[in-house]
């Protein structure tokens, strides 16, 4: 267990956290923002297992020698190649542990305008603190943590009325490290007014050792940096964003992030998350409705295998009339593995027709595969629509031996059931390379499964 | 083709069958029928191979070969092939990629060639025609929110598809309506042959007037007490059961 004092959260103690960030950027803006965040986690205690958002993670790993990495990385293109999954993009950003990998990234500032915050003018570095500002309403201290660390921000800027036709690929990569590491990440993206974009987010773990797909736990690796993520989504009126998160780390990562989507005036969001977990995997995801008649879906397929662990906190605010959201999340837990997934619905007083719709449903496919799912439903308007619901089921074993009766071994029927259970999601995801990268992600996942 | 000695089984360790024996020639029709609760679902579930369902002594053999020991899978490539009373429902799994899964294991183990998706897509709305379900059935989960009367032509389908060597139909009639009972009928009259054999378990002589069996077999309480030729059937079904068990 660790001790909640404050002393001892690492480095970060105050002049340590101030040296830092004031070595990573040069910018006073930025640090003057990094510094509030500081100060912002700083005032608060480490959570241990009595801490409500965190009761089924275990943080007590982030101990007192975690040190920063500052370090830039070069990695090799062709590596870049095989992780993209086959999908085109328009643009692809490379984030090695939090820093820009140049050399790797393909960024061509064709109409979607990629700055790093360093290089904000005067209008973006407004832009940039204000939402910063405004995202800092979290739970989760190492959203501050990460808020005063991180050092090449990125805003993202897809210009209004532009349809943008492949997506904005970023792929960011955490490497082996042989003491603790820790790393920054902070992501804007501007959707402006009636604009129309793909988004893709990709999270993966570069070992040392020549890469391959595999995420067997059998295979030992040190340990890799504790990536801490946020990424805003800002989508303005009459706009649309598809956004696309995939988490497919090796099993001893480490990442705690947090996805902000904010909607405008009929605006829409269409986010689909995937994730294989690992050995922290933590994501909250946070949607904000603040114009009317705006529209959110958000899909989820989770899949931890091993003694992974997966963590989804997702919190739907209606703020304002008028607005939808429908939000269907679904995982398999295999082995021992753990998963946590938390769906509130938040509706404001004056969300009057505000209409919210979650479903959770996860198939466990052990006995000691563990899930625990909690709705939340904090409602203060009366004239709303809301219905929430989770299920909790194990494979059918009836249905495993009527396939079996039929030639099917034990095995592809165990697959074809799980593949079954989450197959019909599959369908949200409407960028069809995209569709076949998941789907054979999936395929993958549940192959070495264990009957 | 089928050789059962003296089997015995239990299920939650209550013993259910009781020493059955059963005796099925290549091309013949063994119709068995018996009150509720006298083990005819049972023997078909530890026939093909179901968990939970053990096997405490006596013998079945499959084309001479012991089958107690193999997996449910394994029994069904050797062309077993059970038609349930109660078909599963599979939602999420299409009856299309089932059907084709299950194909595709059953010909690549018999050292078939494998259908292509073409062929195969053709064949099944072939199969499909013949038990008159409509080909859009294909497209939906695996039993999911069928009729009763179409689970169970869709279980017939499955059985033209597979063209097992010993076919168990368990209860297919009931509940059918006379249209649908005509259909299964059909089913299994064109895929009677000389290597093909049925055991046929049935409540109603009715399905028996369109299917006319070789034998037919009373189990009750776990074991085959009767047995004769389709006229016992008629008897069985002015008299009832009891007259039997009471001799
Ligand atoms: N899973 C089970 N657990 C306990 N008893 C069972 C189970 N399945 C069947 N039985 C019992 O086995 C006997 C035979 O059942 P069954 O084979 O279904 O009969 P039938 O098909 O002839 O109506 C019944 O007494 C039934 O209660
Ligand atoms: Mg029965």
């Amino acid at each position: 267990m660790i001790s909640s004092s404050t002393t001892d959260k690492g480095f970060l103690n105050d002049s340590k956290l101030c040296e830092h960030s004031a070595q990573l950027s040069n910018a006073n803006w930025i640090n003057d923002l990094q510094q509030k965040a500081a100060e912002k986690y700083l005032q608060q205690n480490l959570p241990t297992r009595k801490t409500e958002h965190w009761k089924y993670n275990d943080v007590s790993f982030f101990k007192a020698n975690d040190y920063l990495s500052a370090e830039q990385l070069a990695v090799d293109e062709s590596l870049i190649e095989k992780l993209t999954l086959e999908v085109n993009f328009s643009q692809l950003i490379v984030l090695v542990n939090g820093r820009l990998a140049e050399n790797a990234s393909k960024i061509n500032n064709d109409s979607v305008i990629i700055t790093p915050f360093e290089s904000a003018d005067a209008a973006q570095k407004e832009y940039i603190g204000s939402q910063l500002s405004d995202s800092s309403q979290n739970k989760n201290l190492f959203l501050d943590l990460n808020n005063a660390i991180y050092s090449d921000g990125l805003l993202i800027d897809i210009p209004a009325n532009d349809t943008v036709d492949a997506p904005i690929y970023i792929l960011q990569l955490s490497t082996e490290t042989e003491s603790s590491a820790i790393s920054g990440s902070q992501i804007l993206v501007r959707c402006g007014k009636n604009s129309n974009s793909q988004v893709i987010e990709h999270f993966a773990s570069l070992t040392k050792k020549p890469l391959n797909d595999s995420h067997d736990s059998s295979q030992q690796f040190s340990q890799f940096h504790f990536a801490l993520q946020q990424t805003v989504i800002d989508i303005e009126a009459n706009a649309l964003c598809t956004h696309t998160r995939l988490n497919l780390e090796k099993p001893s990562a480490r990442q705690v992030s947090r996805v902000l989507n904010r909607l405008e005036r009929d605006s829409k969001l269409e986010s689909f998350y995937f994730s294989r977990g690992s050995s922290l995997n933590k994501t909250d995801i946070d949607v904000w409705h603040e114009g009317t008649n705006s529209h959110s879906e958000l899909t989820g397929i989770y899949l931890p295998s091993n003694k992974d662990t997966i963590d989804y906190h997702t919190c739907i605010e209606h703020r304002v009339p008028h607005c939808t959201s429908r939000e269907v999340f679904r995982g398999i837990i295999a082995d021992e593995s753990k998963a946590t997934f938390n769906g509130k619905i938040h509706i404001f007083k004056d969300a009057q027709k505000s209409d919210a719709q979650l479903s959770n449903k996860n198939l466990l496919l052990t006995n000691q595969a563990e899930i625990n799912t909690k709705p939340e439903l904090e409602i203060y308007a009366d004239d709303v629509v809301c219905a929430h619901g989770a299920t909790i089921a194990k494979i059918d074993e009836k249905a495993i031996y009527y396939l079996q009766t039929r030639g099917i071994n034990e095995l592809n029927a165990r697959k074809m059931l799980s593949i079954g259970f989450i197959n019909e999601l599959l369908v949200n995801i409407k960028n069809e390379a995209l569709m076949s990268a998941v789907a054979r992600q999936l395929e993958f996942s549940l192959s070495d499964l264990n009957s | 083709m089928l050789t059962i000695k003296n089997l015995q089984a239990d299920v939650e360790e209550k013993n259910i069958l009781k020493g059955l024996s059963l005796d099925v020639k290549p091309g013949e029709i063994h119709a068995i029928m018996g009150p509720n609760g006298s083990g005819k679902s049972t023997l078909g579930y530890v026939l093909s191979g179901r968990e939970g369902y053990q096997v405490s002594g006596g013998s079945a053999e499959l084309n001479g070969e012991n089958i107690l020991e193999l997996e449910a899978d394994e029994r069904a490539k050797k062309g077993l092939f059970l038609a349930f009373q109660y078909p599963v429902e599979i939602p999420g799994v299409s009856n299309m990629e089932f059907l084709k899964a299950s194909v595709d294991a059953t010909r690549e183990y018999q050292g078939k060639e494998a259908l292509d998706t073409v062929s195969f897509m053709k064949l099944a709305r072939e199969k499909c025609k013949a038990v008159n379900l409509d080909p859009s059935f294909l497209k939906r989960g695996v039993n999911e929110g069928f009729s009763g009367g179409e689970k169970k032509r869709n279980e017939i389908m499955q059985m033209m598809l597979l063209e097992p060597s010993l076919c168990i139909l368990d209860e297919t009639d009931s509940g059918l309506d006379i249209d649908a009972l005509q259909v299964v009928a059909d089913g299994v009259n064109a895929c009677r042959d000389e290597n093909r054999s049925f055991i046929i378990v049935t409540h109603y002589q009715r399905l028996l007037d369109y299917i006319v069996p070789d034998k037919v077999h009373v189990l009750s309480d776990g074991k085959i007490i009767k047995s004769g030729d389709k006229s016992l059937a008629l008897e069985l079904e002015e008299k009832g059961y009891s007259w039997i068990e009471k001799e």
